[in-house]
């Protein structure tokens, strides 16, 4: 059924009315498709309830504001604004609503322009790009931060881990080298997803077993080591790597965790175990990448005969991809990884999914970055447009069972 | 030294462990603006989620947690004071001031939106046209206006606290051009609004015959059975004309979900009367009452061209004037093939009948759908 929305008029202008055989499709189609049509309507009554909203005694949402009203009273006051910036980003996270990044990039602009601005606002501001994947952004800021406090320990971590998603991983570690100074937990955490890739993983991960077994370390800091032990021993393919993702989701912290409900999502689903794939991300349903995992875990059920809600599946699948577009059109990210993986795993479009992964790949160079654009070149047939990645793995020896399946895969189709 | 340094530096650790990570259950913040600049009259609709306007008004005057629609209409003031104050219009001759119209709810991808009419008067009609926008960047910097502008052609933009401004000049329109498009818009509408057209055909099915006893016999005459379809489609679209503007305009409001479904009972009754006849004289009055309830079903459809409410008598005329074209247009393509038909026992028995029937089915979904899907919405 076509349905006319504001923003389609321009398009629908153009078409010329039919003739008999359109009215017999829209009358079919009326008959069978959902309504839903986006027009403005008057709703039927006073009580009807459009939005659910954090309620006034909310105390959490409560401190927020007042943090931002103080802030609008004092702009430039740097304990002030940093204080809220730091609780907009954290609630941010934890809520998963960008809105609130916003609000503490508002109350950041103060120093917008300025020549000299305080350590902790380049940090958050760092924070704030990073999280919007803009990299180069961030790490000028943290390059800034570093140059005038070379033992900045925030401002190394968070340099290591650019460096380490852009593949440059002596820079990583020698970032940590310099943070962590003489906290071994930190130093093992920090150096472990870099060195796991540099062809160092049965070391780093057993220096990170170490390290927590002294029981150093306050619970963020070995609730991140925990993560990257799990993620190590995954893509080695040890037996115990999903009995480590429970541990790390078992820490305290692990509950607002999502990037690690993600991982083991995806571990969980490669190795075909849907249900309880949706089980760690029901606390996350509503994100991004937790709708991917379950798009691709409630295919998984449908392909065993388990579920059938193909339309609804459709239905929300369309619904991502909406949002996407949307983001893109007010000159947001591009999603390209996401978009991967939904024309990989999703679409089983894997010419698309190509393209996007390599795009993707220019950005990213995370083990799943290279997962996508392996595996989307196995199914196109296209093997030249693996070659970054296969370049990639052969230059820093990286260890990862499935990565390596799928370039042996490539390079011997039969 | 260390530790306090540690512990400080974890914190925010903990938000940057995964660099990668974009992940978002909202959408960040956006609104959508959609003006269209005729003579010297710029009209339009501006769509600001109603989580935004909560954030800078706390529509949520009793701080249950549910913002209702009693709520977001008793702060209309305040929402269009806001909006108002939050984008400027100028022409190259000067100033052109904002006003308000009807605030209606607008559901995008990411929740309900307050969608409000906008109009602005320019001394003449503007050759550039400039927009400054200032609709919650001091509040959040990541928000976005998205801007469809109607400028003779059709432009976009995206404004942002960096780019908060866009000057445009006028593409070269012939004079009349609203009227033009309007009437455009009033006649691909007859034909986009199914459930108006098929209210159409169930009251011209017929229309070449007459009752006699249980059957039906061909009408005696071509010039009764023109009469009858003249008034018949005269009636309603006076009548959708007359409810249509009163809902344009404002003075009339309506819950959406009755009118749609009214539309929908319309159809049932007026297919079901094919079949079972209830009213047979005077056709054109229960078209004219019926007319009613489906022009204020299109108050849907011009607010979601951004008509404003204002005396756009021009637009609301074309538009009518496109509709009764349209209307016309399908009764001149319809009543000759029927004319032609109307002693065959196919067109009784093919056509009539199951045409009904088959709308009377169609109607009932609709009627059903409209009645128990709180979402529903538009021309359907």
């Amino acid at each position: 059924m076509k349905i006319i929305r504001p923003d389609e008029e321009a398009h629908v202008q153009t078409v010329a009315p039919g003739g008999g055989t359109r009215l017999a499709c829209a009358l079919l189609a009326a008959c069978l498709a959902a309504p839903g049509a986006a027009a403005p309507y008057v709703p039927e009554s006073n009580d009807a309830v459009l939005l659910e909203v954090a309620p006034s005694d909310d105390a959490a949402i409560a401190r927020l504001r007042q943090l931002r009203e103080a802030t609008r009273h004092a702009p430039d006051n740097v304990r002030l604004v940093s204080q809220f910036a730091r609780a907009a980003i954290e609630h941010a996270r934890a809520t998963a609503d960008p809105r609130w990044l916003g609000y503490a990039e508002s109350a950041l602009g103060a120093w917008n322009g300025r020549d000299t601005v305080p350590a902790e606002i380049r940090m958050l501001r760092a924070t704030i790009a990073q999280n919007r994947h803009r990299f180069d952004s961030a790490l000028a800021e943290l390059d800034a931060v570093i140059a005038t406090d070379p033992d900045h320990l925030q401002a190394r971590v968070t340099r290591a881990v650019i460096h380490t998603v852009k593949a440059r991983y002596d820079a990583a570690i020698a970032d940590c080298e310099a943070a962590a100074d003489d906290n071994a937990l930190l130093l093992a955490t920090c150096t472990g997803a870099a060195r796991s890739l540099r062809g160092d993983a049965e070391a780093a991960l057993a220096a990170l077993d170490r390290r927590l077994a002294d029981g150093a370390g306050d619970p963020g800091l070995r609730l991140w080591a925990l993560s990257v032990a799990a993620e190590i021993a995954a893509r080695l393919g040890h037996e115990d790597a999903g009995a480590r993702y429970r541990r790390a989701l078992a820490a305290p912290g692990a509950e607002t965790d999502q990037p690690l409900r993600v991982a083991f999502a995806d571990f969980l689903l490669d190795a075909g175990r849907p249900q309880e794939a949706m089980r760690v991300l029901a606390p996350f349903a509503q994100a991004e990448d937790a709708r991917l995992r379950l798009l691709r875990a409630r295919k998984q059920l449908m392909a065993a005969g388990e579920r059938d809600d193909r339309d609804a599946w459709a239905r929300e699948r369309r619904a991502l991809e909406a949002r996407f577009d949307a983001v893109r059109a007010r000159g947001g990210e591009d999603h390209y990884r996401e978009r991967a993986y939904a024309a990989l795993f999703l679409d089983e479009a894997p010419g698309r999914a190509v393209w996007l992964a390599a795009q993707n790949w220019r950005e990213l160079k995370e083990p799943l970055d290279a997962r996508l654009l392996l595996a989307s070149a196995g199914a196109a047939g296209d093997a030249a447009a693996a070659a970054p990645v296969l370049d990639w793995m052969q230059r820093f020896d990286v260890q990862d069972v499935r990565l390596r399946a799928l370039a042996a895969a490539l390079k011997d189709p039969s | 030294m260390m530790a306090a340094r540690t512990v400080s530096g974890l914190l925010l650790c903990v938000a940057l462990l995964a660099a990668s990570w974009t992940a978002a259950a909202h959408a960040p913040s956006d609104s959508f603006l959609r003006l269209d600049a005729d003579d010297a009259t710029v009209t339009g609709r501006w769509d600001i989620a109603l989580r935004d306007l909560h954030e800078l008004l706390t529509l949520d005057a009793d701080g249950n947690g549910a913002i209702t629609w009693g709520e977001v209409h008793s702060s209309r003031d305040r929402i269009a004071a806001t909006a108002l104050g939050a984008l400027r219009v100028t022409s190259g001759a000067g100033d052109c001031p904002l006003e308000s119209g009807a605030l209606r709810i607008v559901e995008h991808s990411d929740g309900p939106y307050a969608a409000l009419a906008l109009r602005a008067e320019c001394d003449e009609a503007p050759e550039t046209l400039t927009l400054d926008y200032d609709l919650l960047f001091d509040l959040d910097a990541a928000h976005r206006g998205l801007l469809r502008l109607d400028f003779g052609g059709a432009r976009s933009a995206v404004f942002s606290p960096s780019e908060p401004s866009v000057s445009y000049e006028r593409d070269r329109v012939a004079p009349g051009a609203m009227f033009l498009r309007y009437l455009r818009q009033g006649a691909w509408h007859i034909w986009a609004g199914l459930d108006h057209l098929l209210f159409l055909l169930c009251l011209l099915l017929p229309a070449v015959l007459q009752r006699h006893g249980d059957g039906w016999r061909a009408a005696p005459d071509g010039r009764t059975a023109f009469v009858d379809v003249l008034r018949v489609v005269t009636a309603f679209t006076l009548a959708h004309a007359l409810s249509l503007s009163a809902a344009a305009l404002d003075w009339l409001q309506l819950p959406s979900r009755w009118v749609e479904a009214g539309v929908a009972a319309t159809i049932v009754f007026a297919a079901a009367n094919n079949l079972v006849p209830m009213v047979q004289r005077r056709l054109w009055m229960l078209a004219f009452g019926f007319g009613l309830v489906h022009g204020a079903g299109y108050a849907g459809v011009l607010a979601g061209l951004g008509l404003p409410t204002g005396t756009l008598a021009l637009a609301l005329l074309g538009f009518n004037v496109g509709v009764e074209g349209g209307q016309i247009l399908i009764a001149a393509l319809f009543m000759p093939l029927a004319w032609l038909a109307r002693y065959t026992q196919w067109y009784r028995h093919g056509v009539v009948v199951p045409g009904s029937v088959l709308a009377v089915l169609v109607g009932l979904w609709w009627l059903l759908q409209r009645l128990f899907n709180v979402r529903l919405e538009g021309l359907w």
